[in-house]
């Protein structure tokens, strides 16, 4: 979960790396007038939005004197920045500087490990400046302060500079570890005229499996509920949503709309990837992706079912699954059939497939033959089954 | 009677066992509730009926649960 | 001999309890693994399935030679018992638990490397040797397990656990037995990737060609195609990449934890490439995988 940089930079200051002063904005900008009235200009103004590339996309902004920000604050709340809707702007004495650098500590997932990366190239574009060094950091030890000025000295680091960067990035670390972080970004760190270390721009990422021993995070920040992925959910994904979340039993749901005319009820994780590709590759056009697991109700088949069929272009629907051992095919077709009878509709015209072979097949197939859905067991690939679905084939009934 | 299962409570049988209150608590998807002088089924739930067994075990006597895709409705109606 | 896990294999269930290990414990003795106990702080003295609970491992490992353990306790606990297992002498650890932080998969790979352990997993099904043994829940009840996966000469490693069913019942359809088949798991960062276990595979002369399912997202397939490069491997080597159609959607999580597209590199396209160029036959339709395999093992 992506904090704001605000948030970043609370967490920067509790660790005790420098940031500079801000006071954050919301509402419109009569109303915040007053907080402001204090500000030492020239001010940066930044907007608090969970995207990078603030500044190319015009979400940061400066102002020399009172008029100018006013004018700014006017300009950006209630704006747009790549998609997201600012809210809140941060205002900050602007800090001049010298040098830039770039700090992050992240997980590398080949070397299974967690790692430093250090530029002297900081600034708005470090991932392509390359140019980085990079160190493993072990996390079963103590943070210790050498690992951190061997890897700044290999960069050419040297005297105070050499010194002081070792702490911050020490600091960082334990920031890191403590907070469960998937990434903590510093850039840049600028070095001032008055030889401070002080932190611009902070990007973290917290691991959203380990939120659940960070109550203080998830209170003071109010966390709970804010997306893990800041895509827009459509109504209807939104309604998948909700029907998987109103019965805990199984997952159906995780619905992603697509422009098509095939309904897709397809799991599990791997499979359903599968799946769609397969439909895809044989010329068919997915409604949705969704991904069906573990042991889900009848009700919650039957609603997505009916869901996805309340689309008016979708026209008939593909059930997809791996092998199963845990999901049960029988109740899976209970889910689907119900759901289309439900409707007024005939199974054996809105089900274009049935492929989900394994626990309790005998009783899913006897239940589909009934109904004259074409099915198909273990024996025809999934691929093949998409074909099926494409091509209006059908299997047995 | 459901779409695809049909779960029956024999009215005689039932009533001679004090217990068959007990289905309430053992039918982990809830098909059992509380009925006039004992347990009643809840035809709504019916197709949530796992086939797990638990009921038929407990009272053999006192519930039949029919798969209607496979076995059909009861003959005796 | 069977690769990491074979008929003599002795193994605990820590969690073992717990409603889903309860199932898959009975599973697996079904199938003949051999499972000799299981730990549950504060059940210690209960029996499941005529084998005893304990409290702690050490009561079981001071009993029995124990080879491995399945991990199947909430994932806030999943470091300690990891730990607890390592440090009471066992060497190969399934986890099956799903969201364990990620700081914890981290701490228990370097108590892994100091001890010379190794764990599959987390949000992996597990390993199994048709035939022989299964560690973990992979494949179901014993009788689904029989139908999808035979003996034979074909190891799969998967990062979907549906997957690993899948492809092995697509080669036993087509008359291919398998070796060994690996749940890799479908996290972020597991304790064994396709390149740490490649070489165990390698090394097993039951094993003649080896399949392999993945997915957008990660880093495990650069890991692989970097270790071929430097070192080609004896085995013909298939890959089938799921989830083509991710390539175009960055941002957007499907399926498993790691399947995200961030970079270029996460992409099926770029696997894809890299793979074939470190020699990885990269197999484009599913159904057509028996045909190809059938084809290195006869040519
Ligand atoms: S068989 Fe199981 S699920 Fe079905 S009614 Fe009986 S107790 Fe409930």
């Amino acid at each position: 979960m992506r904090l704001y940089e605000h948030e970043g930079k609370a967490l920067l200051e509790r660790a005790g790396i420098r940031v500079p002063k801000g006071t954050l904005v919301s509402g419109s900008a009569a109303d915040a007038g007053p907080s402001l009235g204090a500000a030492t200009f020239p001010v940066a103004v930044k907007s608090q939005v969970l995207t990078g590339g603030r500044m190319k996309a015009g979400g940061i902004a400066f102002a020399e004197d009172a008029d100018q920000l006013s004018a700014e604050l006017t300009r950006l709340l209630g704006s747009e920045i790549s998609g997201h809707r600012v809210e809140t702007l941060l205002v900050e004495p602007k800090t001049q500087f010298d040098r830039e650098f770039y700090l992050g500590i992240t997980y590398d997932s080949a070397a299974k490990s967690a790692v430093a990366v250090f530029s002297q190239a900081g600034g708005i574009d470090v991932e392509q400046a390359g140019a980085a060094v990079k160190a493993e950091i072990p996390l079963l030890l103590p943070a210790s302060g050498f690992r951190f000025k061997e890897l700044l000295a290999s960069a050419g680091l040297q005297g105070r500079l050499l010194s002081g960067m070792t702490g911050v990035f020490t600091k960082l670390a334990g920031l890191f570890r403590d907070n469960d972080c998937i990434l903590a970004e510093i850039n840049p760190l600028v070095l001032t005229p008055e030889g401070k270390l002080v932190a611009l721009d902070v990007h973290v990422e917290l691991d959203d499996d380990a939120l659940y021993r960070h109550g203080d995070l998830v209170k003071r920040f109010g966390l709970e509920g804010r997306d893990a992925d800041a895509r827009e959910r459509s109504p209807l994904e939104r309604k998948a949503e909700e029907i998987d979340s109103a019965d805990h039993r199984g997952v159906a749901g995780r619905m992603v709309e697509f422009p098509g005319n095939l309904g897709l009820l397809i799991g599990g994780g791997g499979a359903s990837l599968t799946a769609f590709d397969a439909v895809q590759r044989h010329g068919g056009k997915p409604a949705n992706y969704c991904e069906i697991g573990g042991n889900p109700s009848v009700w919650k088949v039957k609603e997505l079912t009916k869901l996805l069929l309340s689309r008016k272009d979708v026209e008939r629907i593909a059930v997809i699954m791996n092998v199963v051992s845990n999901t049960r095919v029988d109740l899976v077709a209970r889910g689907v059939v119900k759901g289309i009878l439900e409707l007024g509709l005939d199974p054996a015209e809105k089900i274009a497939i049935f492929r989900i072979p394994g626990a309790w097949e005998e009783d899913g197939f006897s239940l589909l033959r009934k109904y004259g859905v074409p099915y198909a067991d273990r024996t025809v690939s999934i691929d093949q089954a998409a074909k099926m679905a494409v091509a209006g084939a059908g299997g047995e009934r | 009677m459901g779409e695809f299962i049909a779960v029956y409570l024999k009215d005689k049988e039932c009533a001679e066992h004090e217990g068959c209150r007990r289905l309430i608590s053992l039918c982990p998807v809830d098909i059992f509730v509380e009925g006039e002088g004992g347990a009643a089924v809840d035809e709504g739930q019916v197709d949530e009926c796992t086939l797990c067994g638990l009921c038929w075990e407990a009272l053999p006597d006192a519930v039949e649960v029919r798969r209607l895709y496979i076995d059909g409705a009861e003959a005796r109606a | 001999m069977a690769i990491l896990v074979d008929k003599d294999t002795s193994i605990i269930v820590q969690g073992i309890t717990g409603r889903e290990a309860a199932s898959f414990t009975k599973d697996s003795l079904d199938y003949g693994a051999r499972i000799v106990g299981g730990v549950t702080p504060g059940k210690g003295g209960q029996e499941v399935f005529g084998l005893p609970v304990t409290d702690t491992v050490r009561e079981l490992t001071e009993r029995f030679p124990v080879d491995a353990t399945i991990i199947s306790v909430p994932p806030p606990f999943v470091k300690d018992a990891a730990f607890e297992a390592i440090e009471n002498g066992i060497r190969l650890l399934l986890v099956v638990t799903e969201r364990v932080p990620r700081r914890d998969v981290v701490e228990i790979v370097e108590l892994c490397r100091l001890r010379g352990a190794r764990m599959i997993g987390p949000n992996s099904l597990g390993v199994i040797s048709p035939g022989k043994s299964r560690l973990g829940m992979v494949g179901g009840p014993a009788e689904d397990v029989r139908k999808s996966y035979v003996p034979g000469n074909v190891g799969v490693m998967s990062r979907s656990g549906g997957m690993t069913t899948e492809i092995a019942n697509l080669l036993t359809v087509n008359g291919l037995g398998q070796s060994t088949c690996v749940s890799v798991g479908g996290d972020p960062i597991v304790g064994s990737q396709f390149a740490d276990l490649i070489d165990v595979f390698e090394a097993d002369a039951e094993t003649h060609a080896l399949v392999l399912f993945t997915e957008p997202g990660g880093a495990m397939e650069s890991a692989l195609a970097a270790r071929l490069r430097e070192r080609p491997s004896r085995l013909p080597l298939f890959i089938f990449i799921a989830g083509k159609f991710v390539d175009q959607m960055r941002g957007v999580r499907f399926g498993h934890a790691a399947t995200l597209v961030q970079s270029e590199a996460d992409t099926t396209e770029a696997k894809a490439r890299i793979l074939s160029e470190a020699g990885v036959t990269v197999v484009e339709e599913l159904s057509a995988l028996p045909g190809l395999v059938k084809e290195a093992l006869n040519g």
